[in-house]
């Protein structure tokens, strides 16, 4: 019995190599700064007195954040910003932990403040991503880290599949509507454009795949023989969302990142020897 | 101890998905988690309305603009999503631009929603809603 716990466990104890969780760090508090940096630097648009404000997260902070003088939320923005940046250098594991915990009380209070242009799809992961690196440190090495961000993330993208099956996709050709949507309204320019795009092949093809990587990729990037070519399904497909959806970066930041944290260490240096030999055209150490 | 926050969490993040699917389905309602992550469950475009707005602008010489241009702080890659979502949810939001942007006493702005039902057409709009703002003193 201890034996079977164990494995069971193992993937989220002992170490791995640091290489995915560093590259997922990175783009994680990268794409929080490319989505934040904005309104806290404007910051009166969104945050001073008279501004029209939505609550979405927290009611209390909604009520009350309106109180604080402009002076000090300048101060709260500022460090907010600084702890992003802080996440993102990735220093020591203690100052990844500690500006994770300054960085989420910073953002939820501002998404807490105004929910307006912090589109709330995108930020949903990110609360539990900040946590983790709150709870479980940053020390890239750490497979509880790891293995609970990559849980959270391909949880969140098979739920939207299952939405999806819920909601009636594989009936409605649900694809026709989003590509069908006029130039100026979440499809990039290209996409409005493209005649072959609007047809009915096209958009059963995209309905279908889109239920077939949401579904089937999360499930199929944990079992070892299928993980590499499921890890590039997976990424087609995030590429070609945000190629043809206005969607915010910080949503492609987080979901084509952390599945890297699903390759093993063997394979992750099978990866550096190919990007080394194929690319940056170097023998490897 | 470790053992316990890994079953805790993935506990929770499942308690938080089924929450706004299976609960959702079978019980007709979703439970308030409190948590932030768990708190809207896992929707990326389930549900796509077929009626949408395209947002843009003109000053005084009538040529239209794309709306997102009223806001100065960037969206890198979604600014017309941005507005149009905004638009949606708070219909005082194109009001606020709309005023924020006005630069002199003699600006006037007008902003253009055209709705698009995509069951009669994506080349025309089906209705053109109009949001006017300009800084002259009321009468």
């Amino acid at each position: 019995m201890p034996g079977r716990l164990d494995n069971l466990f193992a993937p989220f104890e002992g170490t791995r190599d640091p290489r995915p969780l560093a590259i997922v760090r990175v783009a994680f508090f990268l794409g929080l700064l490319v989505h934040f940096a904005p309104s806290l630097i404007w910051l009166d648009i969104g945050y001073g007195r008279g501004a029209v404000r939505v609550d979405a997260w927290n009611h209390w902070l909604f009520a009350h954040l309106w109180k604080v003088p402009p002076g000090v939320l300048r101060a709260m923005a500022l460090v907010t910003l600084a702890a992003l940046v802080a996440g993102i250098a990735g220093i020591r594991p203690l100052v990844t932990r500690i500006a994770a915990i300054v960085a989420f009380g910073g953002c939820y209070a501002f998404a807490s403040f105004n929910c307006i242009h912090l589109q709330t799809l995108a930020l949903i992961p990110a609360w539990a991503i900040l946590w983790l690196f709150a709870i479980c440190g940053g020390n890239p090495r750490s497979r509880l880290l790891a293995g609970l961000i990559l849980f959270q993330v391909l949880l969140g993208v098979e739920f939207s599949g299952i939405e999806k099956l819920l909601a009636g996709w594989p009936w409605s050709n649900e694809m026709a509507t989003v590509l069908g949507y006029p130039h100026g309204f979440l499809v990039r320019d290209w996409v409005a454009a493209l005649p072959v795009l609007h047809g009915p092949v096209a958009s059963h093809l995209f309905t279908w795949s889109t239920l077939a990587v949401e579904l089937g990729a999360p499930v199929l990037l944990l079992v070892r023989r299928t993980r590499v070519a499921a890890l590039v399904v997976y990424e087609l497909f995030f590429l070609g969302i945000i190629a043809m959806l206005e969607v915010p970066p910080l949503f492609y930041f987080i979901f084509a990142s952390a599945p890297l944290l699903a390759l093993g260490d063997d394979q992750v240096a099978t990866a550096e020897r190919w990007v080394r030999a194929r690319v940056l055209r170097r023998p490897s150490s | 101890m470790r053992r316990a926050f890994i079953v805790t969490w993935i506990a929770l993040g499942l308690a938080g998905a089924l929450d706004h699917t299976i609960a959702d389905k079978l019980l007709g309602r979703t439970f308030d988690l409190r948590l932030p992550h768990l708190m809207y469950g896992y929707v990326m475009f389930n549900d796509n309305s077929r009626r949408v707005p395209v947002i843009t602008y003109a000053r005084a010489d009538g040529e239209r603009h794309e709306a997102a241009e009223l806001d100065p702080r960037p969206a890198f890659g979604y600014a017309r999503a941005r507005v149009a979502i905004d638009a949606l949810f708070t219909p005082v939001y194109l009001r606020d631009l709309c005023n924020r942007n006005l630069v002199d006493k003699d600006d006037a702005i007008t902003i253009f929603v055209d709705g698009y039902d995509l069951d009669v057409s994506r080349d025309h709009p089906a209705i053109t809603n109009k949001v006017t703002c300009d800084a002259r003193p009321a009468r």
